[in-house]
């Protein structure tokens, strides 16, 4: 991050070649369509590109830095595409997955490993906390507009995101998923 | 108006996950900036939902997505520089997600535009927060122009 706060056009593209996949896969899971995916990872790399002195590698891993940014800029996007429109689906049954077949690195392989333990964690939740992280985190809806979209108590979205989280916490403490389980060793 | 320390730690699930409205961010994150235990929480939390975007499935990115991106920012960042004087400082595009110090309250209320609403993951704790009212909209357009069918 250092070398791309210096402007080091070729450490910004050892960053992407890291984690196009990642963050591309991330930002079609919210936006649910190529191009706007696409805009997603052009806008996170155009932020990182030009405010990489301000990630702090003490405070926290850079996937995690990188997915917040990503999440935020989806979430914009699904709400401008939405603006006036019908709600937004928040299923993603109809996400066009492909084959995982480019796995090759050791970071990918560790990505993948964790991925598969949250996708258990996400899964051991019952069906309603399922809803509301899936509502919330994926699609982007605020809590107000969860419970409004779904007919559900306020204060029952809070009760289930709570849970929800709880959950997982322990979930993944129990599948040895901690914070330095993907920390970075490398930062360009 | 939230009082007893119990009801801000309630919040700090919904905040983690992105959940609070603007304006209930920015009172837990005043909150937060005195209170010690809802700040570890909130870490603790984020600890978490770091690892939600990897339940994502893998999805193989578009052709030629790598030169279309690193073509645009690298290339917008040789029109700006080519563009303005070079003693000019880099002006930031747009908003980032940041680390460290929490920005104060009225500076956040004072930022305007439909895109505060959403500023949740601008303002966590511990993280500063920039401008964020740039989105490269002409970099979409070359986006969406270089990656239509036929293009």
């Amino acid at each position: 991050m250092r070398q791309i706060a210096e402007r080091d056009a070729s450490a910004l593209e050892l960053l992407y070649d890291r984690y196009e996949r990642a963050v591309y896969s991330f930002a079609y899971r919210i936006v649910g369509d190529p191009m706007t995916a696409e805009e997603t990872v052009q806008e996170l790399f155009m932020r990182v590109w030009n405010n990489a002195e301000r990630y702090d590698a003490s405070q926290g891993k850079l996937t995690t830095w990188m997915f917040a940014i990503t999440r935020n800029i989806a979430v914009d996007m699904l709400r401008r595409r939405s603006k006036g429109a019908a709600a937004t689906s928040v299923e993603h049954e109809t996400l066009a997955a492909y084959a995982d077949e480019d796995t090759n690195t050791e970071e990918e392989v560790q990505r993948k490993w964790e991925g598969t333990r949250i996708k258990e964690a996400l899964s051991q939740l019952n069906g309603d906390q399922q809803q509301v992280i899936e509502s919330i985190y994926y699609a982007g809806l605020t809590q107000q507009e969860v419970s409004s979209r779904f007919g559900i108590p306020l204060g029952t979205v809070k009760s289930r995101v709570r849970l929800a989280m709880r959950q997982l916490q322990k979930l993944l403490a129990d599948a040895e998923l901690h914070p330095d389980a993907g920390r970075e060793g490398i930062h360009p | 108006m939230i009082e007893r320390h119990e009801e801000w730690s309630d919040l700090a699930p919904m905040y983690v996950l992105g959940g609070l409205e603007a304006e209930e961010v920015a009172a837990f994150e005043a909150h937060m900036a005195t209170c010690e235990p809802c700040r570890q929480e909130v870490r603790e939390l984020q600890e978490v939902t770091g690892f939600l975007p990897l339940a994502a499935e893998p999805v193989a990115p578009p052709q030629g997505m790598r030169a279309r991106v690193l073509g645009n920012v690298l290339g917008h960042a040789q029109e700006s520089a080519e563009a303005k004087p070079a003693a000019a400082p880099a002006e930031p595009e747009a908003p980032v997600v940041l680390q460290e110090d929490l920005a104060p309250q009225h500076e956040r209320a004072a930022q305007p535009g439909p895109a505060c609403r959403r500023q949740r993951l601008c303002l966590r704790p511990g993280w500063k927060r920039l401008p964020r009212h740039s989105h490269g909209s002409h970099k979409r357009a070359r986006v969406r122009a270089a990656a239509a069918p036929g293009a």
